[in-house]
């Protein structure tokens, strides 16, 4: 398959910290103990040295547990950073299949990071709700109705584990890879 | 003779699938541990017999709980289920609509082990032979 790289945590994260405006990537991870490196790291730098504000969408651990690895990790001051809105931590069940579309919500927020002053605005959606209500057809018609480059002060990164990845079809990967400006994966 | 109920727990945190296991070994089941769902119904396709029940996390990549269990249901519709989940209870349960099963429990993580123990043993009607045995 074209257009993947195998990367490290570490190179991950300062390629898309210098990533454009606009991008939409996709990330597979091998396991939690992984990704929870990558987004730690990314959500550090990108709030404290790059002005930027972060949503992330965790499916496979809770938002408390998101809470506790960036303050564990990295230090990061989740509650100051929550309370003026720099940081959001929304379950992604809820944030696909709930009563707000996602769509809506992440142009929202994107608005609101620019009220507040920040030059940008990450997302990292892990995509296992999807899987988990066996809506993998949904899933691909979905990303694919996304665009390929925001017109947007954003980043998308969408988030794949692994073994969710590995239950679409060939068609469906490479629909996905196609569509995605780049994808990436966390080597361990 | 007495047979010793079988207990098939699955869950993508090892550690939590291996505190659960512990403690049921102490009383005198026979405690299989997986972390990966595909794992766990290969083991089951060719031990059913054996096995009287399952616990087995939620949210888990590749195949979800619910995906799981249906799949072990068409294989045995008798086995017994036990969820468990940190997450809210009310977001399971459409779920294990959808497949139309039925389920013993739904137990919140964290959970009380005493109290995942005594429901177990409430529920295997051999419980009190197997910590004999």
């Amino acid at each position: 398959m074209k257009n993947i790289n195998n990367i490290n945590t570490d190179e991950a994260v300062d390629r898309l910290a210098k990533s454009e405006q606009g991008v939409h990537y996709m990330i597979i991870y091998q396991d939690l103990a992984t990704l929870r490196k990558f987004y730690s790291n990314y959500t550090k730098k990108q709030i404290e040295d790059n002005n930027e504000s972060i949503l992330i969408n965790p499916f496979y651990e809770t938002t408390d547990d998101v809470r506790q690895v960036l303050s564990n990790n990295v230090n990061l001051n989740v509650f100051k950073y929550e309370k003026e809105e720099t940081l959001s931590i929304k379950d992604a069940l809820e944030i696909y299949f709930g009563k707000e579309t996602d769509a809506y919500f992440k142009k929202r927020m994107a608005i609101r990071s620019k009220e507040i002053g920040k030059d940008n605005f990450s997302i990292m959606n892990d995509i296992g709700a999807y899987p988990f209500k066996g809506k993998d057809k949904e899933l691909v018609e979905y990303e694919l109705s996304l665009p390929k480059v925001f017109d947007l002060p954003l980043k998308r990164f969408c988030i794949f584990h692994q073994k969710d990845f590995d239950r679409l079809l060939e068609e469906q990967k490479q629909k996905l890879i196609d569509h995605h400006g780049m994808t990436i994966i966390l080597d361990k | 003779m007495t047979s010793k109920s079988e207990i098939l727990v699955i869950d993508d945190n090892i550690d939590i699938a291996n505190i659960v296991k512990l403690m049921l070994e102490n009383d005198g089941y026979n405690v299989n541990v997986f972390d990966d769902p595909f794992l766990a119904l290969e083991y089951f396709k060719s031990n059913s017999n054996e096995n009287a029940l399952v616990i087995t996390d939620v949210r888990m990549p590749g195949m979800s709980g619910p995906e799981l269990v249906a799949r072990i249901k068409r294989i045995k519709p008798e086995t017994k289920i036990i969820f468990m989940t940190a997450f809210d209870i009310s977001s399971v349960k459409p779920e294990m609509e959808k497949y139309d099963y039925e389920v013993a429990e739904i137990f919140q993580k964290p959970m009380l082990m005493r109290t995942l123990r005594n429901f177990v043993n409430k529920i295997l009607p051999n419980a009190t032979d197997a910590k004999k045995t």
